[in-house]
């Protein structure tokens, strides 16, 4: 459903994202399109996955989109804005 | 015999609240010929049991058994354990019925915690220490012998105790919850008001002695001059055996858990089972829901048998509600539970205060069928059967329910199955109905476990059915979401090795037995 970003962040956001979800939810079988409300994820866990995505990407995810739409699109939302404010002229 | 009915509840008078042995006394007067037991492929008459009883009461005075006294009674269901049963109530003692297939060590917990001063049946692996122990061959060798008085002196009082069932809570020690003479008696003068039971009736014993469910099922015949029909003992985990021998019998009046009735309807519809004697299906035990009814409503109707919803604790003589279930309770989500046999009720919320029409709280029962409390347990006693500010004197059950306008309670579920989580009231039972609409799942429980602080999510632990594949956990999480919001889905589903869920010995899901088997697996995949 959504266009494949073909950035190599895209890629590794993405999938930090699933390795975070699995580990915090204890829960091996995560997928792309999976929503992190239906996981089980609450507003805690939230916190706590934003906190890994400020440490290493430097950002956190907006909860808005984390809590409404997929993991995927969780993923996509951190990866644009990472990348807007590193190229701020093409925004 | 009369149609089926349900009636109001009955006024009650003083006298109501007596001696069950003087309840069988008046019986045996009016219908000393008539049939009163049936078991291991033998009838007795009313002046049969009613001598054979005075004879094991006789043997037991002998033995120094007298009133105030406790006797163990562990027997497979059959005619020995009910003249068994009656003789100790005649001595003036209580009986303590000990589950056959209970593990050694709760019967020992059970004979050391009531001090009893006998034991009648096979004491199997107990110590009994100093106690006579009387077998069963002894009490079945009593009815070849010629008649004896029975006991002189007084008999019991309706405040002695009349017989002491153990519960176990989720937590803690088992604790025997004493039950006096007459708040017993109370429950069959109250159910003559809604209930039209009559001598032509044969009522079955279905549940074990330990379980006070057998208490309705004995006495309520006993009290009737009807006939009490003892299923052979292994034939109620067969429920096609069940209802053979229901049909066979001619049972008139059955009482079952909804778990056992769903297994029950399964069998009737799939062999077309005719039942035409059976008048009343009673329901105790646990919440009785629109789903289990529903499949039997549709093929036999509502009138014949009358199926009668009712509601009950051990702390408060078996039984204290009754509804007959109408077509309209089939298109709702929660059954009612009618109004109360006797005695009064209070509703309260969690902030002490008492429910409207509409609102949830605890239910408190008080009048005169409330136990006494539980054996050598005065702190436990004092919190669950409270004296309120009104001075009366009440059991909480635990139960959550609401109040309706036309006087009668809807039943919700266990206080400690209801949660709170971020700011949602979830009823655990209602999500594991979901899972377990699953068709390959045999059985679920769901509870909240923390895993941090901070951290507590809802997790299911389940059954898989006989014969199925594990579905595992994508396909369960998309079952679910059809059936409920997204603040009950559980976070984790993990299916537990075994071929059924722990049980008590009360038949109740062993939770805190499910929770440890789900810690051991989940630390082995971690």
């Amino acid at each position: 459903m959504s266009t494949a970003p073909a950035t190599a962040l895209a890629e590794e956001i993405r999938t930090a994202t699933l390795e975070w979800v699995a580990e915090l939810l204890e829960e091996p079988d995560v997928e792309l399109q999976d929503s992190f409300l239906e996981l089980g994820g609450h507003s805690a866990l939230a916190l706590q996955l934003g906190e890994y995505a400020k440490e290493r990407f430097g950002d956190e995810y907006d909860l808005l989109v984390l809590f409404e739409k997929t993991l995927a699109e969780a993923a996509d939302e951190l990866t644009a804005r990472l990348t807007a404010a590193a190229h701020p002229e093409a925004a | 015999m009369t149609l089926p009915t349900i009636a109001g509840p009955r006024t009650l008078r003083d006298d109501d609240h007596r001696v069950l042995t003087d309840v069988l006394a008046a019986t045996v007067e009016r219908f000393p010929d008539r049939p009163a037991l049936t078991a291991d492929g033998a009838t007795y008459t009313y002046r049969r049991l009613d001598t054979w009883s005075d004879a094991v009461a006789a043997l037991l005075a002998e033995l120094g058994v007298g009133r105030g006294d406790r006797v163990a009674l562990r027997m497979p269901p059959g005619a020995a354990a009910i003249a068994s049963m009656i003789g100790i109530m005649k001595a003036g003692a209580a009986y303590v019925p000990l589950e056959v297939r209970n593990p050694p060590s709760r019967n020992q917990y059970i004979v050391s915690d009531s001090a009893v001063t006998a034991f009648l049946g096979d004491p199997a692996e107990c110590e009994t220490g100093p106690v006579p122990v009387v077998p069963e061959e002894r009490i079945t060798r009593l009815l070849a012998e010629p008649p004896v008085a029975p006991p002189a002196g007084p008999g019991p009082d309706p405040r002695d105790t009349a017989y002491i069932i153990y519960t176990s809570g989720t937590t803690g020690r088992p604790k025997g919850v004493l039950v006096p003479h007459g708040a017993a008696a109370t429950l069959f003068a109250a159910a003559q008001g809604p209930f039209a039971f009559d001598e032509y009736d044969s009522w079955l014993l279905f549940h074990s002695i330990a379980f006070d469910f057998s208490v309705w099922e004995i006495w309520g015949p006993l009290a009737t001059g009807a006939r009490l029909v003892v299923l052979p003992p292994g034939t109620s985990r067969s429920p096609e055996a069940c209802m053979h021998f229901i049909a066979d019998e001619g049972i008139t009046v059955l009482s079952q858990t909804p778990t056992a009735f769903s297994a029950m309807t399964s069998i009737v519809l799939r062999d077309q089972f005719a039942l035409p004697a059976l008048r009343y299906v009673v329901f105790g035990g646990e919440k009785l829901t629109p789903e289990t009814v529903r499949p039997w409503a549709k093929q036999f109707g509502l009138s014949s048998p009358v199926l009668v919803n009712m509601y009950g604790v051990t702390e408060a003589a078996v039984l204290s509600t009754f509804h007959a279930v109408s077509e309209d309770d089939l298109d709702t989500d929660t059954l009612s539970i009618g109004r109360l046999l006797s005695g009064s009720a209070r509703v309260v919320t969690d902030t002490g205060r008492e429910a409207a029409v509409g609102e949830q709280g605890e239910l408190w029962l008080a009048g005169p069928q409330v136990a006494d409390g539980y054996l050598g347990r005065p702190e436990l006693t004092a919190e669950r059967f409270p004296t309120h500010t009104d001075g009366i004197r009440y059991y909480r059950t635990g139960d959550l329910v609401v109040p309706r306008p036309d006087g009668t309670y809807g039943y919700v579920g266990r206080a400690d199955l209801q949660v709170k989580l971020r700011g949602h009231r979830i009823e655990l039972s209602d999500i594991e109905v979901a899972v377990q609409a699953h068709q390959d799942i045999a059985d679920a429980v769901v509870w909240v476990h923390t895993f941090k602080p901070g951290d507590d999510r809802l997790v299911c632990a389940y059954i898989v059915a006989e014969g199925a594949e594990d579905p595992g956990t994508r396909p369960l999480r998309a079952h679910v979401k059809e059936l409920l919001p997204s603040y009950m889905h559980p976070s984790s589903y993990r299916a537990l090795p075994l071929p059924h869920l722990p049980r008590t010995v009360n038949g109740k899901v062993d939770r805190a037995a499910v929770a440890r088997t789900w810690e051991e697996e989940r630390n082995q995949t971690r």
